[in-house]
């Protein structure tokens, strides 16, 4: 967990080097945004049709806060408490049978968590028809959370109606190309505490 | 919300606790800025087809400095002037058939250009899949300066008459945040 700042209150006569150091703190926590992920994946996923998976990721470039952990590959979880700006995407292979895509992140709520642990909240979600096509169709979407205690954990949630599917790897691949040619926005999942709240 | 000041000090002068308690706000400003964050009221809204509607949003979770109010649900007021991030996504039902939203900024009372001028800013759009309900949103900084009393919404453009929706048990979503003074 990043340590939190505290916000230090001057008496007059008294701006003592532990009061402006505890100052110092804040003001490096705000600048640094000490709390940021990024997750990928490298691996094909399957997605079965009419079913609700959540994405696994296999790889982080970037966790500075310890949320993510390979045996729990799908969630990132909250270890500072606050709230965090989220964008993510998926692109899954199309083709000749139409169908939609969505795509959403949800929050699943932790032992910390003052309301209990287990509660599902879903947080943004996109979706769109597919098409009828062999190259892939990509959803990409941004959203602030509600607050997260540490322990709630967040998910990425793709399904996917009328067909089977595959969530396809190949992060910064430029070979798969959407369905207007442009290159896959292949899937990822980055984060970012912006404010402490509460 | 009162935006932070951070005075300039002199070499050889004693920095005033005033001084010193203003860098300690700006420095709390920076942890918790002014923001926002709501879901849609959770029943279909009537939409009509080819026409812009604002999108309703529930009593947010998170709404720092005082944006939303139950008079004007479909409305988020700015109080602190600067530049914000929004993120906003709405449910709309497959007889929509296709739609299209965006942010819209009205300016308001104490906007130097006056009441009134309406901007739009990150459009969106989707098609249904027949029978699926849809989901769309834009998202991104508006990169005009925002007064106090201006007024964000979500629009939606149906091309049918049809209502808002739910998809995973979500209807809408909204995040405004201050980026910078």
């Amino acid at each position: 967990m990043a340590t939190v700042p505290s916000f230090p209150s001057f008496p007059a006569n008294d701006a003592n080097l532990a009061r402006l150091n505890q100052l110092s703190a804040a003001v490096a926590f705000a600048c640094r945004c000490p709390v940021i992920f990024h997750l990928y994946k490298t691996v094909n996923q399957p997605v079965a049709s009419a079913s609700q998976v959540p994405v696994s990721w296999d790889a982080a470039s970037a966790d500075s806060d310890n949320g993510w952990d390979p045996a729990k590959s799908s969630r990132y979880t909250a270890r500072t408490p606050g709230y965090f700006c989220c964008d993510w995407g998926a692109n899954v292979a199309s083709s000749g049978v139409d169908g939609e895509l969505q795509i959403a992140l949800r929050v699943t709520t932790g032992p910390g968590n003052p309301g209990g642990a287990g509660t599902v909240t879903y947080v943004s979600a996109r979706s769109d028809d597919m098409g009828t096509s062999s190259q892939q169709e990509s959803l990409v979407t941004s959203a602030t959370t509600p607050y997260l205690y540490a322990g709630d954990y967040l998910e990425v949630v793709v399904a996917c109606f009328s067909q089977s599917t595959t969530i396809t790897a190949g992060w910064q691949n430029s070979g798969n190309n959407d369905l207007n040619g442009f290159p896959d926005g292949s899937p990822g999942f980055t984060g970012m505490l912006v404010s402490l709240g509460p | 919300m009162q935006a932070p000041a951070a005075n300039p000090q002199q070499a050889g002068l004693v920095a005033a606790s005033a001084d010193m308690n203003a860098y300690s706000a700006a420095a709390s400003f920076l942890c918790s800025p002014p923001m926002a964050q709501a879901f849609a009221h959770a029943s279909a809204q009537s939409l009509t087809g080819s026409a812009s509607n604002a999108i309703i949003w529930a009593a947010p979770g998170r709404d720092n400095d005082g944006t939303w109010s139950a008079g004007s649900p479909d409305r988020f007021t700015i109080a602190t002037p600067g530049f914000y991030e929004v993120t906003a996504h709405a449910g709309i039902a497959s007889t929509a058939a296709a739609a299209e939203c965006w942010i819209q900024l009205t300016t308001g009372s104490g906007n130097p250009a006056g009441p009134g001028v309406v901007t739009s800013w990150w459009h969106g759009s989707g098609t249904a899949f027949a029978g699926s309900n849809l989901f769309i949103g834009s998202a991104g900084l508006i990169p005009v300066l925002i007064y106090a009393t201006d007024v964000l919404q979500l629009m939606v453009q149906p091309a049918n008459t049809c209502t808002t929706a739910q998809l995973f048990t979500l209807w809408g979503d909204w995040s405004h945040r201050l980026v910078s003074l």
